[in-house]
């Protein structure tokens, strides 16, 4: 090609690039909306839909002088019309969740019936790395708009269990609410770890974990304050008596003292940390039990620490139930646990006298019965009867079946 | 010459332009997913001109203006001013939330002092204890409070019994695919039909027995609907229908380490599904319960007899194989280094060998118990020793965490047995 003819090329390509570059830019952002811009006929999906046959009203609508693509202007136009700040926020927070819910719609998992696992599994793992990913984005959003990393939290404060909202009840809510979003993070976050690993944990992935956890600590640490952060790890930590079967039924302590032992019980097992450590060995575990009781035992002191290990046995605790139901002192309570203990022992020494003939050791548990029967009856009172038949069934079992037919033969 | 250098000047203003074009904006807005809504909007605040010749006044409206402790008031107030519905709806939502929010704060802050006496009363881990308390039933009562204000101001939202109906639908309407549209339609408005009439039924005898005319009349629903879709679909498709969304078409889906193709699935599928019947059959019959497990016993051998004819002997071996529980404890950890199937295979060997070994020791009687037992540790250390050689040592280590508890009692003598009974 001759040079004239791209000269003329090159300049038309200088005059289109140079209409393009004075129209299409786009322009910033108004403090207030342009009136070509209110003028603008746009419709959300999210609006209500409009019959066809209502025509559009030609009058400005003041909210549409509110409403904006672009999500500062948005925040910007709320606060000026005086919209309180939470407002705003709650709002804007709103209508980001609903922006990134229509995102995160997942295509369904739809799988042919001979898909294998593995196949199964992969897809699945994407398709949770795709929302942990956009959930991410969402909250990094609301950060860049707002200054906090907000999310619609109202729903699942409103639908807790009532365990979950009185264990976080102390926090102010919009502590709690941060506390539940970093918890779900850290929760998510692990899980995806764990299905990456296909839950074989090789120390790569522990490692992970444990960065993950210290994360997650920090976290909270930058949320609460130390006594915040304090109180919110003892009540998680409380589960461990949950789940170790720990009672202090009957054992007169002190709420402050439960929430010291409490924190005794991390050196057994960190609840905030399960899944993350191996399990220990039994023999571990059964010396760090040992180290937890004996330090139950020096904040309660021997006599109450006896209570504490009565109140570990569910035949107190059932004996203790019946007593409360009945209106019964816990003293009557502890006096037939007693008694059953010590007669229970005093009816597998008789079973094992072999010096006794077979028919000497049945009059001698029915003896022992008979005597066990009166002391219940001198501590439950009018209540006796209820309690033979129902927790008090032991007794029938000091002479076994075979004896007392024998012995009424 | 002055060609060239106009020539070079207009091409440097091109590129000059492109960047321009392109280049980023840094006072780009933070786009919205859509533009400013427009709700339809019946009547505006008669303050505004109907015909606005002049610019729109700002700002158009000021946010005390809608408040009102009246909540249908400020929900109509928004609706005025053009504010889209599913923005009421956010607004209301968040101002009902901040109203109850504040009553729900009190009713715990008076429940605060007792959470440590609560624990100590093991209450927390009792399901019936907690709704008991006076703050329990308070706040019970403020939940099903906003619930009802909510529905008051924004109207009922589609239940979540409904929500789970819907997505079921949709989920069934996903998995027949293979079926053409209209009977895909019309399937799904039978099976519709059908749940309504079974559930006019449950509904005519609540927690009562139901009876003779009653079974008979479930019993007709039934056969109706069965009659009806035989109706609707060709005989072929009634099969596909049956086997694939039969229990048993899942098998798949729980078997890792094989991946079946579409016609290995099919076979299969119809022997697991023959299979099942053949079972419920036997679990009917009136035998005794040695016959019961001798026949069933022998319904697997005639399964596995005739899987084996529907693959190839390869395709067998590795269906077999995934079967086998030990297997599958020996390929998650293979999978997991990348390890090919066939070491998780060798150490299925290497572990059967052992284990059989162990057997061989421990019914020697000629053995004293001594010899025994140091051939039964012999036996472990090289059953450890093949496995290590076999995986590698950093996999075996794994495997003996996840699933290879069995060779610490490998070495273990078994109870002796006095009259039958274990000691």
């Amino acid at each position: 090609m001759k040079l004239p003819r791209l000269l003329i090329l090159s300049v038309a390509c200088n005059v289109a690039l140079a209409i393009v570059f004075l129209t299409a830019r786009p322009k910033t952002a108004p403090n207030s909306p342009s009136p070509s811009a209110i003028a603008a006929p746009v419709v959300s999906k999210k609006a209500a839909p409009v019959p066809a046959a209502t025509p559009i009203p030609t009058t400005i609508v003041p909210w549409r002088q509110i409403e904006s693509a672009d999500y500062r202007q948005y925040i910007a136009s709320l606060r000026a019309v005086d919209c309180p700040e939470w407002l705003v926020r709650q709002i804007i927070v709103a209508d980001i969740d609903d922006l990134y819910r229509q995102r995160a719609q997942p295509e369904p998992l739809q799988f042919n019936p001979w898909q294998a696992a593995e196949e199964r599994s992969r897809v699945a793992r994407n398709r949770s790395a795709r929302l942990t990913a956009l959930r991410q984005e969402k909250l990094a959003l609301v950060k860049s708009l707002l200054g906090c990393e907000c999310e619609n939290i109202a729903d699942k404060i409103w639908s807790q269990d009532l365990s979950s909202t009185f264990t976080l009840g102390f926090l102010p809510d919009e502590k709690a609410a941060r506390v539940l979003l970093l918890e779900n993070q850290f929760a998510d976050t692990a899980q995806k770890i764990r299905e990456d690993a296909h839950f074989i944990l090789l120390d790569e992935d522990q490692k992970k974990l444990q960065s993950l956890y210290e994360g997650f600590q920090t976290a909270l640490a930058g949320e609460l304050d130390p006594a915040q952060l304090e109180e919110f790890q003892l009540r998680a930590q409380q589960r461990f008596l949950i789940a170790n079967d720990i009672h202090f039924d009957a054992v007169p302590v002190t709420s402050g003292e439960v929430r010291e032992i409490v924190g005794f019980s991390k050196s057994v097992k960190d609840m905030a940390r399960e899944g993350f450590d191996e399990p220990p060995s039994e023999a571990g575990l059964a010396s760090r039990m040992d180290a937890f009781n004996a330090q139950v035992k020096s904040v309660l002191g021997a006599a109450r620490f006896v209570d504490y290990e009565r109140a570990q046995h569910i035949d107190f605790r059932e004996t203790l139930d019946f007593a409360q139901r009945s209106h019964l002192p816990p003293d009557a309570a502890v006096r037939v646990y007693e008694l059953r203990e010590n007669t229970g022992r005093q009816a597998a020494e008789i079973r094992d006298d072999t010096n006794m003939s077979a028919e000497e050791r049945a009059a001698a548990l029915v003896l022992l019965r008979s005597a066990a029967m009166k002391n219940v009856a001198s501590a439950f009172g009018d209540n006796c009867q209820d309690y033979l038949s129902s927790s008090g069934q032991w007794l029938n079992e000091i002479v076994p079946m075979q004896t007392v037919s024998a012995s009424t033969q | 010459m002055k060609l060239r250098l106009i020539f070079a000047l207009s091409v440097a203003l091109n590129a000059a332009l492109v960047a321009a074009i392109f280049a980023p904006d840094k006072k780009m807005p933070v786009v919205r997913h859509e533009p400013a809504a427009v709700a339809a909007q019946p009547e505006l605040p008669s303050a505004l001109p109907s015909n606005p010749p002049a610019p729109a006044p700002w700002p158009p409206f000021r946010w005390n203006e809608m408040v009102s402790d009246d909540l249908k008031t400020y929900r109509e107030n928004l609706r005025a001013v053009g504010c889209p519905e599913p923005t009421v709806h956010e607004i209301m939502q968040a101002i009902i939330n901040e109203k109850f929010g504040a009553r729900r704060r009190e009713i715990l802050a008076t429940a605060e002092d007792s959470y440590w006496d609560i624990v100590r009363r093991g209450d927390l881990a009792k399901r019936q204890a907690l709704p008991q308390t006076g703050w329990a039933k308070a706040l019970t009562a403020l939940i099903a409070e906003r619930e009802q204000t909510l529905a008051d101001v924004l109207g009922e939202e589609t239940s979540v019994a409904e929500q789970k109906r819907q997505a079921q639908r949709e989920q069934r309407e996903r998995s027949r695919e293979w079926l053409p549209v209209d009977k895909r339609a019309q399937l799904a408005s039978l099976e519709d039909s059908r749940d309504q009439h079974f559930a006019e039924w449950a509904a005519a005898f609540g927690s009562r027995v139901p009876t003779v005319e009653g079974q008979a009349r479930l019993e007709q629903l039934q056969q109706e609907f069965a009659d009806a879709r035989k109706a609707l679909l060709t005989p072929e498709e009634q099969e596909e229908l049956q086997l694939r969304e039969s229990d048993v078409a899942d098998w798949a889906a729980n078997l890792p380490g094989f991946s079946p193709s579409e016609d290995e699935w099919r076979s299969l599928t119809t022997l697991r599904f023959q299979l099942e019947q053949a079972q419920n059959d036997l679990a009917a019959r009136t035998i005794s319960e040695d016959e019961k497990q001798a026949q069933q016993a022998q319904l697997q051998v005639n399964f596995d007899a005739a899987a084996q004819q529907a693959l190839s002997p390869d395709r067998f071996a590795q269906y077999q194989l995934a079967n086998n529980e030990q297997y599958q404890a020996l390929h998650n950890v293979t999978q997991r280094y990348g390890l090919p199937d066939s070491v998780a295979a060798q150490a299925l060997q290497a572990r059967q060998d052992a284990q059989n070994m162990a057997t061989q020791i421990s019914a020697n009687s000629d053995l004293s118990p001594e010899n025994q037992q140091a051939a039964l540790n012999l036996n472990q250390q090289q059953a450890r020793q093949a496995l290590s050689q076999i995986l590698g040592d950093e996999t075996f280590s794994t495997y003996e965490k996840y699933g290879g508890d069995w060779l610490n009692s490998l070495n273990q003598v078994p109870a002796k047995k006095i009259y039958g009974i274990e000691e």
